[in-house]
């Protein structure tokens, strides 16, 4: 199972960066690795989209609803943090 | 978050690669993008891990700025699931998981695309970079109509980097530390919150 898998090594990963969170060398390491890895992996992305004529020809829509969804994400977070802003911050300024 | 233009440019790359067919044999491994992915998380984890401004941030703490990021994130995941009626070809499951990529478009394309199909992963990374851009177009509008906050709750993940700037324009510096221990919070549940709502949530 791939997604328990991701979970794990991310947890693993957390415990190893906090006990080498000192040496600045690594971290430099790290942040390539991680920009490089993210590249490589939306390199593939493209690569597994452009050989589906099913997913090329749908773009279109496949878009519009990225954006609906994108469009409901900001208008549902926006509203709860309105009304922790109304709840909790607003009377302390 | 990294970098924005380069990710899409090596997406694009890969979209003409596929297109005229110009994969290299080596590449076409079934198992290298996964493989890549368990190394990504590691590299993911340990960066985050090892972020210091992050430990000094949550030692500034309280109980209302730990519901800031708890807020934003049910506020997301109800935005998408409110939408999904409005998809014809996704689930109820799949919308909140793009929704729950949460601006981060980078990883969570990634990790949509290993667990659910290149499809949903182009979904998510179209849908998350249409958050990050709306959010620094509308952050003014947001912050007059929804207050302080929104400018925060629409950036999500991407509150403590791209979209930071404008945050503190808009709803002042004082602001500035929730946008970054939000956007940290939600940068560190993406990877969780995706395999977690693909895979364990029965919908």
């Amino acid at each position: 199972m791939i997604s328990l898998l991701v979970v794990i090594l991310f947890f693993i990963g957390l415990l190893f960066g906090y006990l080498f969170r000192n040496n600045k060398k690594n971290r430099r390491i790290i942040d390539f690795g991680v920009n490089w890895a993210i590249y490589l992996l939306l390199f593939f992305l493209g690569i597994s989209v452009g050989s589906k004529k099913e997913i090329l020809e749908s773009f279109s829509k496949i878009g519009l609803e990225a954006f609906v969804i994108a469009l409901g994400t900001i208008l549902g977070s926006v509203i709860m943090a309105f009304i922790l802003y109304k709840w909790m911050f607003k009377k302390n300024e | 978050m990294k970098s924005s233009l380069t990710i899409v440019l090596f997406f694009i790359l890969g979209l003409l690669a596929g297109i005229y067919d110009l994969v290299p044999s080596f590449l076409a491994n079934e198992n290298l993008p996964t493989v890549l992915l368990c190394v990504l998380m590691v590299l993911a984890g340990m960066n985050t891990g090892s972020d210091k401004e992050a430990f000094y941030i949550l030692k500034r703490i309280n109980f209302r700025i730990l519901l800031v990021p708890i807020f934003i994130i049910a506020g997301s995941l109800l935005g998408a699931a409110f939408v999904s009626f409005l998809m014809n070809d996704l689930s109820l499951k799949e919308t909140i998981a793009v929704g729950a990529g949460m601006g981060y478009y980078s990883l969570s394309s990634v990790i949509i695309s290993r667990l659910s199909g290149p499809q949903l992963g182009v979904v998510a990374l179209l849908s998350n970079i249409f958050r990050e851009i709306l959010t620094l177009v509308y952050v003014p509008i947001l912050v007059r109509y929804f207050g302080k906050l929104a400018g925060i709750a629409s950036g999500g993940a991407t509150a403590m980097d791209t979209t930071l700037p404008v945050i503190v324009k808009y709803s002042g510096s004082e602001y500035g530390i929730i946008a970054v221990f939000s956007g940290i919070v939600l940068t560190l549940l993406v990877p969780l919150l995706i395999p977690l709502i693909l895979d364990f949530f029965i919908f």
